[in-house]
């Protein structure tokens, strides 16, 4: 009978190596599920990634169509600590680099990185309520306007009525003395298709700026004057150009009562360069 | 045509001594050279120990021991002992210093090496603007040099045979198996460019060759690293478990040469991740940084390789008494 010689140790601890790393990498990997979106482009199966708050929790593994050619289906291999995203109430959506009228440029980071997927589970999964039920299949959501970052529950909520929205956009901001007191929530049309009401959040340090008798207006709210000297502009026009798609207003210097949630104006039809000179003393 | 011992050692000697000459321009001018939107990158061989190593330290000793020492090791063997036996007309003898030169020989991947450079030019062509530099070709020549010197200076197999050489080899191809699979589930290396920042595996990194127009380095580099460990492993297992069986003995002898031969190619694809980790450090432009499979797998083609060199060849030509 031979002896047995000491390499056998070596495969020994590299079996054991083997069923470690093994393990651990089967238990690293979550759960897969699918989400529906209407465009893959830049989407590249095997390397874009799902970020939820920037930390990437998944990846794209696959690519397809639906049967009746309406969305595109990713799956998605989410990592194990991850799991609870998949399930019922999860909102998905694409980042993409974005230009906002001429405020302001969004996710520039993904110029370099690619486009990625974010999501946000429940607002239950992350206050340890009970998990939902188990789903792995969604479908994206736009993604939820800044609004979302900025809204505090006391904010000033008014609603201010105008006849377009064509020089209005949401998520752009809401300015008093040039100064970004608010931002526009969301814009809707009334029930009627008339008139369309612009929901506007003022944060809640500059509420007292508000009062019943200010007056708001948006870019359309201007002058034109045909002269011999040519056309001239009446206007806000310096915040047409920085600030497009943003919603400006005034207070009388003799102000009126302060206001609470769900107030409603009108927007200006006839601009009036006096509302700059408005000095009022307000707090 | 035959030689003599003393025209042999004239021969090996002097191509070991143009090969040390070659030595040092290899290792420091630039194999490679990348350049994007103005920036450039170089890199020597040293560079490329150096900046692995702050990265993984491991597999910049691996580097350094298959393109550095052992090469040096070979070179200063054949020329000392050709100094020692120019003018005597024998066989050279074993002992020590040459059993280690012979060992070494599985260990010296200049070659490897060589391929690997022009694989990692084709891998990069889509990232930025690649050129080859003056170090590839003094490598070339060094390889060559030192091939002709080496192959030149046969040293005699060793009385005795390796003890209990087949549970030996027997248990590092079992070691190997252990580590090859893990070493293709995890990431190899780490890219991250414009669009795109992601870590893929030994296949996916494999096949990313297929995406241009060099099918040829291609193929070379998939069976080198992909196909070949598998079919070592299992062929060593075979050999292993049939040595005392005299039947194929010719195919089996046929097959350990070609295990000989194939081994240290495995070690390609480490290669190819060192130089782009040493070579594409261009910052938010391009980034490649290596990950954990790299070092199972390198640790797996060690492994391999002790499982060949362990096993003795003359078993299969004896029949057993």
């Amino acid at each position: 009978m031979k002896k047995i010689t000491i390499v056998w140790i070596i495969p020994i601890l590299a079996a054991f190596a083997c069923y470690f790393s093994v393990k651990a990498y089967f238990d690293s990997k979550g759960p897969e599920i699918e989400v529906l979106i209407p465009s893959a482009d830049g989407i590249q199966a095997g390397k874009t990634e799902v970020k939820y708050n920037g930390i990437p929790v998944g990846k794209v593994i696959n690519l397809d169509v639906t049967n009746n050619l309406d969305y595109i289906i990713l799956k998605i291999e989410l990592l194990k600590k991850a799991e609870g995203i998949a399930q019922a109430g999860s909102k998905f959506w694409i980042v993409e680099p974005e230009i906002t009228g001429l405020r302001g440029l969004k996710n520039i980071d993904t110029l370099v990185s690619g486009k990625f997927i974010a999501t946000e589970p429940p607002d239950g999964a992350t206050k340890g309520s009970p998990i939902s039920k188990t789903q792995y299949r969604f479908t994206a959501v736009d993604a939820p306007i800044k609004a979302d970052d900025k809204e505090s529950a006391n904010d000033l909520k008014i609603r201010v009525i105008a006849n377009n929205a064509f020089a209005m956009e949401v998520g752009s901001g809401v300015f008093y003395k040039g100064v970004e007191v608010g931002f526009i929530k969301n814009i809707k049309l009334n029930t009627h298709g008339q008139n369309v009401i612009a929901y506007i959040n003022i944060y809640n340090e500059y509420r007292n700026l508000v009062r019943t008798n200010s007056i708001f207006w948006d870019q359309t709210t201007f002058k034109v004057k045909f002269g011999f000297d040519g056309i001239r502009f009446k206007g806000n026009i310096f915040d047409k150009v920085v600030n497009f798609g943003s919603i400006s207003f005034a207070t009388p210097n003799e102000a009126g009562q302060r206001i609470g949630n769900g107030y409603m104006f009108n927007i200006a039809s006839v601009y009036d360069e006096e509302w700059l000179n408005w000095n009022p003393t307000l707090y | 045509m035959q030689f003599d011992y003393k025209s042999k050692r004239i021969l090996s000697l002097s191509f070991a001594i143009t090969a040390l000459i070659l030595f040092i321009p290899a290792n420091l001018e630039p194999v490679m050279l990348i350049s994007k939107l103005g920036r450039i990158e170089t890199a020597s061989l040293f560079d490329i120990i150096i900046r692995v190593y702050e990265s993984s330290c491991f597999i910049a000793l691996i580097n350094s021991f298959c393109l550095f020492i052992s090469p040096v090791y070979i070179l200063l063997s054949l020329i000392i002992n050709g100094f020692i036996l120019i003018n005597k007309d024998q066989e050279i003898i074993l002992n020590p210093l040459t059993k280690l030169h012979k060992d070494l020989r599985a260990w010296n991947m200049v070659e490897v090496f060589i391929v690997a450079i022009f694989a990692s030019m084709i891998k990069l062509n889509e990232l930025v603007d690649t050129e080859i530099g003056s170090g590839t070709y003094y490598f070339i020549a060094f390889w060559l040099s030192l091939q002709i010197a080496d192959r030149a200076f046969d040293i005699s197999d060793p009385q005795d045979l390796i003890s209990k050489s087949r549970q030996k080899s027997f248990a590092y191809a079992l070691t190997a198996l252990f580590l090859l699979i893990p070493a293709n589930l995890f990431a190899i290396m780490h890219i991250s460019k414009p669009g795109l920042s992601h870590a893929s595996n030994l296949f996916e990194s494999v096949m990313e060759l297929f995406h241009g127009e060099a099918w040829s380095v291609g193929i070379v580099v998939f069976m080198a690293s992909f196909c070949s460990p598998w079919f070592k492993i299992f062929s060593i297992f075979y050999l292993s478990i049939t040595t005392s069986n005299s039947k194929y003995r010719d195919f089996k002898e046929g097959l350990y040469n070609f295990l000989e031969v194939i081994g240290k190619w495995a070690m390609v694809d480490i290669f190819i991740g060192s130089l782009l980790v040493a070579i594409v450090r261009l910052d938010s432009l391009a980034n490649v940084s290596p990950k954990p499979g790299a070092l199972i797998f390198a640790l797996m083609v060690i492994a391999s390789i002790l499982a060949s060199n362990s096993f003795d060849h003359r078993l299969l030509k004896y029949k057993k008494k």
